[in-house]
């Protein structure tokens, strides 16, 4: 019977053991996650500005945020605590990109107190496109020189876009696909489409573009995609610092089973509980020899 | 232990490819084409493996064939073309269009508006070079811009083109050049706001391709008696085709009995139906109506036929008579005969169904009235057991009515045995299995129970203890265990007396051969100890030789105490 038990809590923790290992090295495929490396992640971007994912909102820096960027891609609600936070670092000097097309980027876009909004729709374009036209190419681009252009991945367009500056538009056959027939049928909103604006809030800039998928390692570099995300980012100054807010990002079950292992390690490594494992690891082996062996001395 | 590490090996190996694949299993990836709108998913493709939409380059083959077709006074087909155009619809159909009716198309360079002014400069001077006069040109475009389904910028230059070349000034100086001009400029205001910009693209165009103008059509021949009797069936059958589609399309269609829908089916090309009318009607004319129902871009079709209903002649029923065999196996063919009679002999050239649930086979009587078919049943999980076959007869004379009747077939499906097999007989053999192991190791249990309950029997000690077995002394039949742990008892008691050292409810077997060991002389007890241990705790069967041993044993104890 005790063999039984101490075998299954062997296995029990060699089982344990190499789900840790397991989740820690599998490679994430999970969208715009900055270590996935597939053409749906953000490891090129993420290289490339040495982004600081945040796993919330929380850390962000509230005061004196010029040079800093924070990118956002709200495929989860933002709550109003974060959208303050957000509010708060646009107001002392901070950089905000906001992505999104079909997530929760109206939340924020309502709690900076700006009155556009993503249009929610598919943005498509039949005639200005890359091989289809759920990747809409964009030929008004004031952001860009002359002649550059931004292809999009199913993207959507913007509205009530008044009062912000446009910097990406789309052509005048783009349409919005609301009934998602992908064909134009009459009532469906027609071109040219804004697809990215900026507004100042406060003292920083608020950069709106309906299509997260512009920095997926896939995208950035057809079209002028770097080149536009380049400049966005340097509204911040020539070395902007740029956070990535993870807290918002889809996530798989093995992100959240990494995330968890993070914070595991980062609970583990701090030094009352190492001191704590090292004094049972060394307290363990000396119990057990001097623990006294039931003896048969008695009896001889 | 060697079966409890590899259960636990299974264990561990099941939790561990249960837990990578739950944890583990990746993101969805879009791979291509059309996506979901869903919230919560990010809709996005890999724009290396996206799926080709049509060329761009075609629509300005288009626009360069309407105006080709401008310049050569085929208005309405140049209307018709650019149609598609306007509408920015880029289907299938468009492609196949403009690859019959383009032939080369300069190279338009990339958002170069002048190249294409250039074209439609050239092609506007060939016009007025032809001597058109200015005005009917202007109404012609005019007619164009107010569809509003041409680029208009390419048409502003053409107009703005013209008017130069002629010399007229802002303000033609008729009236109906004025008021056209003035719409023309109206919509140019309007349709300025749009982008001007063209990409363009060389397209090579192969020839010969058959012409498909994306029309659709659907049509049916179907052909039906022009009489039936009231209450009895009548067959239906033809095919439905549809241009421009592809060949077998599934339709649906409904049949109506002066609106009275009498059967709606699925059909694959060619249909064949059986219909009945309803009870009630009395005898007349009816109009029967067939309806093909619209399917995504292929409209409907309807025809309608007369249909006279009238009673059956009295005195002329007719019987079926159907041998079947009573049991199928599936998949497998069920064998019909039987014959069709009436009073007056037998029913010649009457068309015979047989149907079995979604199954139908047509026959037809011969000469003698009798008929024979197959009916192949497919593999189809689900039928089996008792099922209704129905043969209906339908005479082709009026003198004979139709008949019917119902035969039991019993279907055997072997898709069903072996699932049933597979439900039944599995967690049988297994629980059988688990009962059986049980019931060893409940009398495992009862054997060591016995012998560990004897373990504390204290027999008193006697100078004769060595002086008979123990079983036999006590004159009852103990099993095999038992009388092993009786010597045991007789020698621990003997030590006892001898050594002074008496067994205590806390020591083992073990513990007290290692306390007694000191008082002995030689290792005969800790043999019997193991022997005594053997007996009481493992699983193995008891045999004689361990009685026979541990009699050996007891001697040679017994010569260790004299």
């Amino acid at each position: 019977m005790t063999v039984t038990r101490r075998l299954l809590a062997l296995v029990a923790v060699v089982v344990g053991c190499l789900a840790v290992v397991v989740v820690w090295l599998y490679p994430s495929r999970a969208d715009f996650n900055p270590a996935n490396i597939s053409w749906n992640g953000l490891s090129g971007f993420a290289g490339e500005y040495r982004i600081i994912p945040l796993p919330s909102l929380v850390p962000l820096p509230a005061h004196d945020s010029g040079g800093n960027v924070l990118v956002i891609i709200p495929y989860r609600p933002v709550s109003r605590a974060d959208t303050a936070r957000i509010k708060r670092f646009l107001e002392t000097d901070g950089v905000v990109m906001l992505l999104d097309d079909f997530g929760f980027g109206n939340q924020v876009l309502a709690g900076v107190g700006l009155s556009a909004r993503f249009a929610g729709a598919a943005l498509l374009d039949p005639l200005f496109h890359y091989k289809n036209r759920w990747l809409p190419k964009i030929i008004t681009v004031p952001l860009l020189p002359s002649g550059g252009t931004l292809i999009l991945n199913h993207a959507t367009a913007l509205a009530k876009t008044s009062g912000m500056t446009v910097i990406a538009q789309s052509s005048a056959y783009a349409f919005l696909d609301l009934n998602r027939n992908g064909r134009a049928d009459p009532g469906e909103p027609g071109g040219p489409l804004p697809v990215a604006a900026w507004e100042r809030v406060g003292g920083g800039v608020l950069v709106a573009v309906a299509d997260p998928s512009l920095l997926v390692n896939s995208m950035l570099d057809l079209g002028e995609n770097r080149e536009f995300v380049r400049r966005v980012l340097h509204l911040a100054g020539e070395h902007p610092r740029v956070f990535l807010d993870e807290g918002h990002l889809p996530m798989t079950r093995l992100d959240r089973a990494k995330v968890a292992l993070r914070s595991a390690r980062a609970a583990i490594t701090t030094v009352p509980v190492l001191l704590m494992l090292l004094l049972a690891g060394i307290m363990g082996p000396l119990v057990t020899l001097f623990r006294e062996e039931p003896s048969n001395a008695g009896s001889r | 232990m060697n079966a409890k590490f590899r259960v636990g090996a299974l264990v561990a190996a099941a939790i561990t490819l249960a837990s990578g694949f739950y944890i583990g299993r990746p993101a969805r990836l879009w791979q291509t084409g059309a996506v979901e709108d869903r919230r919560f998913q990010v809709p996005h493709e890999n724009p290396e493996a996206a799926q080709a939409d049509l060329d761009p380059a075609v629509l300005l083959q288009l626009f360069g064939d309407a105006l080709r077709l401008h310049q050569t006074q085929r208005y309405s087909g140049a209307v018709f073309q650019l149609s598609f155009l306007g509408q920015a619809w880029t289907s299938g159909d468009v492609r196949v269009l403009a690859a019959r009716l383009g032939g080369d198309l300069r190279e338009l360079a990339r958002n170069s508006q002048a190249v294409t002014s250039d074209l439609v400069r050239a092609q506007a001077a060939r016009s007025i070079s032809g001597g058109r006069e200015a005005e009917a040109l202007l109404a012609r475009a005019d007619r164009l811009l107010r569809r509003d389904r041409v680029l208009l910028d390419d048409s502003r230059v053409a107009l703005r083109t013209l008017a130069a070349r002629l010399g007229i000034p802002a303000l033609p100086d008729t009236a109906l050049a004025r008021s056209m001009y003035t719409r023309a400029e109206q919509s140019l205001d309007t349709i300025d706001a749009r982008d001007r910009r063209l990409a363009a693209l060389r397209q090579q165009i192969a020839r010969g391709v058959t012409v498909d103008l994306g029309v659709r059509t659907t049509s049916v021949r179907w052909s039906m008696p022009d009489r039936a009797y009231l209450g009895g069936a009548f067959v239906v059958s033809g095919t439905v085709v549809t241009l421009g589609g592809r060949p077998n399309e599934t339709r649906r269609l409904v049949f109506s009995l002066n609106d009275r829908v009498l059967s709606s089916i699925l059909s694959r090309g060619g249909f064949r139906v059986t219909l009945t009318p309803p009870r009630e009607f009395p005898p007349g004319w009816y109009v029967l109506s067939l309806l093909v129902k619209p399917e995504d871009q292929y409209p409907e079709a309807a025809e309608t036929r007369i249909l006279e209903l009238i009673a059956p002649p009295p005195g002329a029923p007719t019987t079926v008579q159907v041998l079947a065999v009573p049991m199928a196996w599936v998949p497998g063919v069920i064998r019909l005969a039987g014959r069709v009679s009436s009073p007056s002999g037998p029913v010649t050239g009457a068309t015979v169904e047989a149907r079995l649930g979604h199954l139908v086979a047509v026959a037809a009587s011969g000469r003698d009235g009798t008929f024979t078919g197959v009916l192949r049943v497919p593999l189809v999980l689900g039928f089996v057991g008792p099922q209704r076959l129905t043969v209906s007869a339908f005479p082709t004379d009026r003198a004979n009515a139709p008949a019917q009747v119902d035969v039991r077939v019993f279907v055997m499906n072997w898709l069903n045995l072996g699932v049933t097999s597979v439900v039944f007989i599995l967690p049988a053999a297994v629980l059988m299995r688990t009962r059986r192991r049980r019931e060893i190791e409940r009398q495992a249990a009862e054997v060591l129970r016995s012998g560990a309950a004897l373990s504390g029997v204290r027999a008193p000690v006697t100078d004769d203890l060595w002086g008979a077995d123990p079983g036999e002394r006590d004159g009852t039949s103990a099993s095999i265990g038992q009388r092993v742990i009786r010597l045991y008892n007789d020698a621990v008691l003997r030590i006892a007396a001898k050594t002074g050292l008496q067994p205590r409810p806390h020591l083992t077997l073990r513990e007290y051969e290692g306390a007694a060991l000191p008082g002995l002389r030689g290792a005969v007890f800790a043999q019997m100890t193991a022997l005594a241990e053997l007996v009481l705790y493992s699983p193995r069967p008891i045999t004689n030789g361990m009685l026979e041993a541990m009699r050996r044993f007891r001697g040679e104890l017994e010569e260790e105490f004299r």
